[in-house]
């Protein structure tokens, strides 16, 4: 199962190094834990005032992670999202509201296909959702989302935080 | 050896993995604890180039399904009434640790159950939070000077089972039923646990003609902690008008669990025919 693992981590490595890699596994466990890799975040660009601006779960602004685990294996996906972004440089109280559809959310089996993968409210999640068979034990999970400044919105930046949790099934 | 012990030659040799990871790596993915020693562990590994804020804390939930045999795992901050959870007696030491880049970090976990704690099956969550030490802003800032960043933290949920005395388990597979739609046999495997123990097992269906070929197989990991109702979709394609079987065999062999851990049990099989027209 570790070299599961192995072959899972191996095309980032190699991407990351720009070459390939090779590995030796001294012990086999069972089970392959659960990794996560940060594709994108979810980006939204310019905000200007007073205009909503939306990133769509299938296109290149869309957070992106790969999720990888136990080969065919069945995950249930989870969201915790936040109603509003406070702006970190002000005094509590200044935020933005941000906002999820019920599509905003998208997951894929295998490959790398924003368009192509199923949508899903990320406010409730999915369950059944699988684990890509070898070679390519993974998940991807898109999300995109909704800012809406005000017209007199206050300058600075607004941050927040969302989880995604996974749990084998 | 213990299996964390066992799992760290294997972290070393495995990473590091790719430099854009998020959050730690989560080893095993199931912890069994005896009355007897009272203590587990898990081992994180960073594998990322940035330090990792990791939170450990527990949770309470197991497998459920809904009416059209989905299964899922609710989470709840502690076990309700009845319920036999080892949420409120378990401890995890660290509780709070940074990872930092490609370390590290084993986690005990500690027992201390009530004393006359009864001879049984106990359950909890190990949830375990990770998110960056740096948090990213992205976006640009327009001439009004805003700017949106969201951090992303990922959680990983794992099993904790603690075992005191002499346990059994066993299941009851209920007839089972079959729906061809759409190139897929959906198959409904009705469990019932028997014993006093979670049954860990793996269900598995195939699909066969008359004639005895096989048209479709799959399987799926159970764990049947009171009732379990999943639904197997197995991929059959096109398939010609004629009487088809469904078999389907459920075991307690798991690939993903140490040996030993699911307790043996006897096999159930049960299979059903259908029709396409």
């Amino acid at each position: 199962m570790v070299v599961a693992l192995l072959l899972a981590c191996a095309p980032a490595l190699a991407a990351a190094q720009g070459q390939s890699t090779t590995t030796s596994v001294t012990a086999l466990v069972p089970g392959v834990p659960i990794t996560f890799l940060n594709l994108q975040d979810l980006n939204f660009a310019v905000v200007t005032r007073g205009v909503a601006k939306t990133v769509l779960r299938n296109t290149a602004a869309a957070g992106k992670v790969r999720v990888s685990g136990e080969s065919n294996a069945f995950a249930q996906i989870r969201f915790t999202l936040p109603t509003q972004l406070p702006n970190i440089q002000a005094l509590p109280g200044i935020n933005m509201p941000i906002s999820f559809a019920a599509n905003s959310a998208g997951w894929n089996r295998d490959t790398d296909d924003p368009g192509g993968g199923t949508a899903f409210n990320p406010a409730v999640g999915v369950n059944n959702a699988r684990f890509g068979p070898p070679p390519r034990p993974y998940i991807y999970v898109y999300l995109g989302g909704t800012v809406t400044p005000s017209a007199v919105q206050a300058a600075g930046v607004y941050q927040g935080s969302i989880i995604l949790t996974i749990t084998y099934l | 050896m213990t299996l964390s012990g066992r799992w760290l030659p294997a972290l070393l040799v495995a990473l590091p993995c790719p430099v854009l990871a998020q959050g730690v790596i989560v080893a095993p993915h199931a912890v069994f604890i005896d009355h007897a020693t009272r203590s587990g562990s898990i081992t994180l590994y960073n594998p990322g180039e940035q330090p990792v804020e990791v939170t450990v804390s527990f949770g309470f939930g197991y497998p459920t399904t809904d009416s059209a045999g989905a299964v899922s795992v609710e989470i709840a901050d502690s076990a309700p009434t009845g319920e036999p959870g080892a949420t409120a007696w378990l401890q995890a030491f660290p509780r709070h640790v940074t990872v930092g880049q490609q370390q590290r970090q084993t986690i005990r976990l500690l027992a201390t159950p009530p004393a006359g704690l009864a001879d049984g099956e106990y359950w909890a969550r190990v949830i375990v939070g990770a998110k960056g030490g740096k948090v990213p802003v992205i976006g640009v800032p327009d001439s009004s000077g805003i700017t949106v960043g969201l951090n992303l933290e990922v959680r990983t949920v794992i099993s904790v089972v603690y075992r005191k005395g002499a346990l059994n388990t066993g299941v009851v597979l209920s007839p089972i039923s079959a729906v061809y739609a759409h190139d897929t046999v959906g198959v409904r495997v009705p469990l019932k646990r028997t014993g006093t123990a979670a049954y860990l097992g793996t269900a598995r269906a195939s699909v066969v003609s008359t004639a005895g070929d096989l048209k479709g197989q799959d399987e799926r990991a159970v764990a049947v902690y009171y009732s379990l109702d999943p639904r197997i979709d197995v991929p059959v394609g096109a398939l010609a008008p004629g009487t088809y079987k469904v078999r389907v065999a459920v075991s307690t062999d798991r690939t993903d669990l140490p040996a030993r851990t699911p307790l043996a049990a006897p096999t159930v099989r049960d299979s059903v025919e259908f029709v396409v027209k």
